[in-house]
Parts: structure tokens; C-alpha cells; sequence
């Protein structure tokens, strides 16, 4: 039971958190509460990835699909049918599961980088879709979402109001995979990542669990679309299919943590400020050097701290408890 | 019930390009025997062992299992059914601790994470491993790794444990030790199939033992028969004297 109140206060104070966040981003000026939103918005969309690529190990490149069938779905069932966003998350939640469930079922029976490049293949194409078919999405020039400021309409006049909306659904993210990696499925996850064959041979259907893993994930990355959307207020193909989403996603889920539940969110604490700090005030003189920063961090942690930001403080804790340890041997 | 044939093969074929890797073979296994299978490099017994697992599926002939065909049956639902099996190159989930990697193979006949824990603590403790349950595996030495591949498959509760080459790389202490944990677990009414190289060791755990070379069984019997047997020792051991110690 001890393990259930662990659970209890973890959820508490993560409740606790994002409320003293959003009071704070209250009391700050633009820039800031800018900064707060689409810190939390990547920590969602890498919490989502990390499902998949992470607890799974089924590297998908492919996020910014689910995430952009999000964004459109809720985007064009609110600007041509006038239907909520609410209920266009809900539905795009839903469909991008569905479409996850069947780029997993041929390409997770193979090994290998299948599903990254069918996931990758999938990405691209809805992008040159969306680019295309001109007539639903307006093509390249993108969708403009009116702004009617009202609960039902997911549209909110203040910025802390975002803050609430999007880090409700980043603790939503964090409690499904904190869920998945205390039961069976997480156990089983993990056994996949490690060793597909040896697992299967201890009675884990691999495919089944790698399914199950896919869906939830694609279908979770799509909620933050629509929550982007929302916020943003206007979509295109770049920004909402772009291949720099999915590429994200992946960078902060490593840099964080990859496989580890909090990983992806500290990945995006860590590097979503800088970047779009740099991006402010670099950003007309190298509108790309917060993309270079990217790279060069994501290398650095690759060499040097392979598990990330949480393997790092894992062994400074277990270094210090160690110490402890050995002061009270002497 | 003590003959109570629990695991058979019937022709059982399968062929790698030109190579038939297992032809036509019938084997039959009663409930708590220990079967040694032995054979040459190359001779086809982890290929044989591989069908009883579910790992790869006969070309022809047919696999039954608890009075059920299970000839095309993955691996995962031959485990689900009661079989269990080891790797012959141990196969550590790498990143895991020794409890959690025992704990995947509880899961096979639970959803309750207490319950899988008790069980893994359990097949831990009786393989030896008891106090290293929170060691990453691949810290591991070769004879702990060995015997957390034979707690994981114990940890699924098989009705019959496959052990690949299991004590090959063993010091002659590990080996003891490993023998008698066998013997406990055969005790504990779990069946035994054993294919190894190292001939002493299978004939001194098995209570029956089959011969296959070249994809076919040669010999099958007790292991004083099947030592004597001038096929085995033509095909098998060769020109030398060989001596049971």
C-alpha cells in the first residue's frame, strides 16, 4: 500500500505545481508565459513519444503525424463545422489512434528500423497532403482559427489560462506512462526494449505489446495538437506536420531520458527556454542556431550521459547515498 | 500418470535451404523425466530445440504438447501453455535488474505486479541468486547469468523447462551446484530437457538420452545404454576411449 500512497503524493504535488505555475505565468509578462506553454505543449508531445520509442524502444520518427492529425482534426471540425475543440480532441485523439494501431500491425512484425521509416513515410506524406489538397486544408498558406474567447471554444484570453489547459493534459501524458511502467505492460515494454526474442520466449506476445504501445502513444501525441492549435491559433503544414516535431520530440525524450517517465519533461525544461530565448534574440541574425544547439547538446549527452538528465541524477543520488552510507560504516 | 507423455514431435522436419537441419524426427517426453540431448556441433539439436519451443515451426510432421497440437505455435503460447526455455548464448534483458527480468517471466501467468514479485523472489531464491536481486543484469557473471535465464523460464511456472547448454562455460564448482539446483527443480515436478555439450553433466542429471545426428535420432535410452551403443560412439565420441567418471 506504501506504493500506492507514494503514488497518491506524486500526483498531489504534480497537481500542486503546475497551480503554482500558473500562477506564476499569471503575474509574467508575455514572453514568459509563451515560454511556459510551449515548454509544457513539447514535454506532452515527447511524453506521448516516449511511450513508443521510449519505454517500447520502437524508435518512431513519425510523431509529428499524430500530432498534426490532432491539430487538423479539432482545427477544421472548429473552422468549417463549427463543432468544439473539445470534442476535435476527443475525435482526433480517436482517429490517430486508429492510425497508429494500423502502421503498427505490418511493420512491428518485422525488426529492425521498419517501424521508424514507416512511421517517418506516414509523417511526410500526410505533410504532402496537407500541402496538396488545398481545397480542406488551404494548403501551405495554412488555417487562421477565429478567436472567440469562451470555455466551450478552447479559446481563453489569458496566457495562464494555456498554462492550465496544456499542463492538465501534460499530467494526464505523465500518469498514463507512470501507470504503464508500474503494471505488467510496462514490465513487458521494457522486456521488449531490451530483447524482443528472449522476451518473447517468457510468454510476452512482443507484437501485441508494441501495438498497444504505439496506439496509446499516437493517440495521446494527437491531444497536444489540438491544445497547440488552440494556443497557436493558426496551423500549417509546418508547424503542425513539420518533421522538426517529430525530431523533437525524440531530441528531448534523449536528452531528458529516454524510457524514463519524467525523462522527456525534463529533456523539455532543459532545452525549450534556451532554444526559444536564443531563437528570440538570435533569430533574425542565425534563424537556425537553436537548432544547431539542439545537435550539439544532443551529441554531448549521447557521449557523455547516455541515459540523460534523470540517469545523471540518478547517480549522483545513489553516489551520495553511498556516501551516506560508508560515513555511517566509519 | 507417472508416464504420462507430456511433450512429443512426430516427423518433425525442418529444412534451412539445402540442409535439413531435422528430419523426420519422433521424440516423446514423460512427465518428470530428465531427457539429455546430445549430438555433435551442427548435428541439429538446437534447431530440434528451437521447434519444441515455438521459436521456429516444422516444415512437416507435428508437435504436441499437454494433448494438444501446437505445431505452428509461437513461442509467447507455448510459454502461456506451460514451456519454458533457456538460451544457449544467454540473453539477459540487459538493462533491467535481476528482479525485474525474473518478474517479466511471472507475468506470463499473472497481472498482479505483488504477485509477480513473489514469484520472481521465489525462483530467485531458488536458483542461488538470492541478494542480488537488485544488480543490474549485465553486471552479471556468466554462471549468475546462467542460472537468471533459469530463473526467468522457472518464473513463468512451466509444466516443462528447456534448457539450452546451460552449464557449458561453468567452472567445475558452478557446475555441482547448477546440477543440483536442476535436480531440485526436477524434484519440484518440473520436466527437464537438457542439450549440452558437456557429455558427464547430462549423463549425470538425465534419466533418458537421446542421440541426434545429422537431423535424426541415433540412439535413445538410458545413459548407460546410449554410451555403449557403437552408433553413438562411432558417431558421436568417435575414436576415443571415453569414460563416464
Amino acid at each position: 500500500m506504501s506504493n500506492a500512497k507514494k503514488q497518491i503524493t506524486l500526483w498531489l504535488s504534480a497537481v500542486i505545481v503546475l497551480f503554482l505555475i500558473t500562477l506564476f505565468s499569471s503575474r509574467q509578462g508575455y514572453f514568459v508565459g509563451h515560454l511556459i506553454i510551449l515548454t509544457i505543449i513539447s514535454a506532452a508531445l515527447a511524453s506521448a513519444w516516449n511511450i513508443v520509442g521510449g519505454m517500447a524502444g520502437q524508435l518512431s520518427l513519425g510523431h509529428m503525424a499524430f500530432f498534426g492529425i490532432g491539430a487538423y482534426t479539432s482545427t477544421l471540425l472548429y473552422t468549417k463545422m463549427e463543432i468544439s475543440p473539445w470534442f476535435g480532441l476527443i475525435l482526433g485523439v480517436l482517429l490517430s489512434s486508429l492510425v497508429a494501431f494500423l502502421v503498427g500491425i505490418p511493420t512491428f512484425r518485422l525488426e529492425g528500423s521498419y517501424y521508424a521509416l514507416a512511421t517517418l513515410a506516414l509523417g511526410l506524406s500526410l505533410y504532402q497532403l496537407s500541402v496538396k489538397f488545398v481545397s480542406i486544408t488551404n494548403g501551405a498558406q495554412g488555417i487562421a482559427i477565429p478567436f472567440k474567447d469562451s470555455f466551450a471554444n478552447m479559446s481563453f484570453s489569458a496566457l495562464w489560462q494555456y498554462v492550465l489547459l496544456a499542463g492538465s493534459y501534460l499530467i494526464i501524458v505523465l500518469g498514463v506512462c507512470s501507470y504503464i511502467a508500474a503494471t505488467k505492460l510496462g514490465f513487458q515494454l521494457a522486456a521488449v526494449r531490451e530483447d524482443a526474442q528472449a522476451a518473447q520466449a517468457i510468454g510476452v506476445n512482443t507484437m501485441r505489446v508494441k501495438l498497444i504501445a504505439g496506439t496509446i502513444s499516437g493517440g495521446l501525441a494527437a491531444g497536444i495538437g489540438s491544445i497547440y492549435a488552440q494556443y497557436i491559433l493558426f496551423i500549417d503544414p509546418h508547424s503542425a506536420l513539420g518533421v522538426n516535431i517529430a525530431i523533437q520530440a525524440v531530441v528531448l525524450s534523449v536528452v531528458g531520458g529516454v524510457g524514463f517517465v519524467f525523462g522527456p519533461t525534463l529533456g523539455a525544461i532543459a532545452l525549450i527556454p534556451i532554444s526559444q530565448i536564443i531563437l528570440k534574440n538570435f533569430g533574425a541574425s542565425a534563424p537556425s542556431l537553436h537548432i544547431l544547439i539542439y545537435g550539439a547538446v544532443t551529441i554531448l549527452v549521447a557521449l557523455v550521459a547516455p541515459k540523460g538528465i534523470i540517469g545523471v541524477l540518478r547517480q549522483i543520488s545513489s553516489r551520495i547515498s553511498n556516501r551516506s552510507k560508508a560515513g555511517q560504516n566509519d | 500418470m507417472t508416464s504420462q507423455i507430456i511433450l512429443s514431435t512426430s516427423g518433425a522436419t525442418k529444412r534451412f535451404g539445402g540442409v535439413t537441419a531435422v528430419n523426420n524426427v519422433d521424440f516423446s517426453i514423460n512427465r518428470g523425466e530428465v531427457v539429455g540431448i546430445l549430438g555433435p556441433n551442427g548435428a541439429g539439436k538446437s534447431s530440434f530445440f528451437n521447434l519444441l519451443a515455438g521459436a521456429i515451426q516444422p516444415d512437416s510432421g507435428t508437435i504436441n504438447f499437454l494433448d494438444q497440437d501446437v505445431t505452428s505455435w509461437q513461442s509467447h503460447e507455448m510459454c502461456a501453455k506451460g514451456l519454458a526455455r533457456t538460451f544457449q548464448i544467454v540473453r539477459p534483458l540487459k538493462g533491467l535488474t535481476v528482479l525485474e527480468n525474473v518478474m517479466v517471466g511471472a507475468f506470463a501467468k499473472t497481472r498482479s505486479v505483488r504477485e509477480a514479485k513473489e514469484i520472481a523472489t521465489s525462483a530467485i531464491e531458488l536458483v542461488g541468486l538470492a541478494g542480488l536481486e537488485n544488480v543490474v543484469s549485465s553486471n552479471l557473471t556468466l554462471g549468475f547469468r546462467k542460472r537468471l535465464e533459469v530463473a526467468r523460464a522457472l518464473a513463468t511456472k512451466p509444466e516443462i523447462l528447456l534448457l539450452d547448454e546451460v552449464m557449458s562455460g561453468l567452472n567445475p564448482a558452478e557446475l555441482d551446484s547448477f546440477l543440483e539446483m536442476l535436480r531440485s527443480v526436477n524434484k519440484d515436478g518440473v520436466t527437464l530437457i537438457v542439450v549440452e555439450h558437456i557429455v558427464s553433466a547430462v549423463i549425470q542429471i538425465s534419466t533418458r538420452i537421446v542421440v541426434i545426428v545429422q537431423g535424426s535420432t541415433i540412439a535413445n535410452g538410458t545413459p548407460s545404454e546410449v554410451i555403449n551403443n557403437k552408433l553413438v560412439i562411432d558417431a558421436y565420441l568417435g575414436e576415443l576411449d571415453y569414460e563416464v567418471s
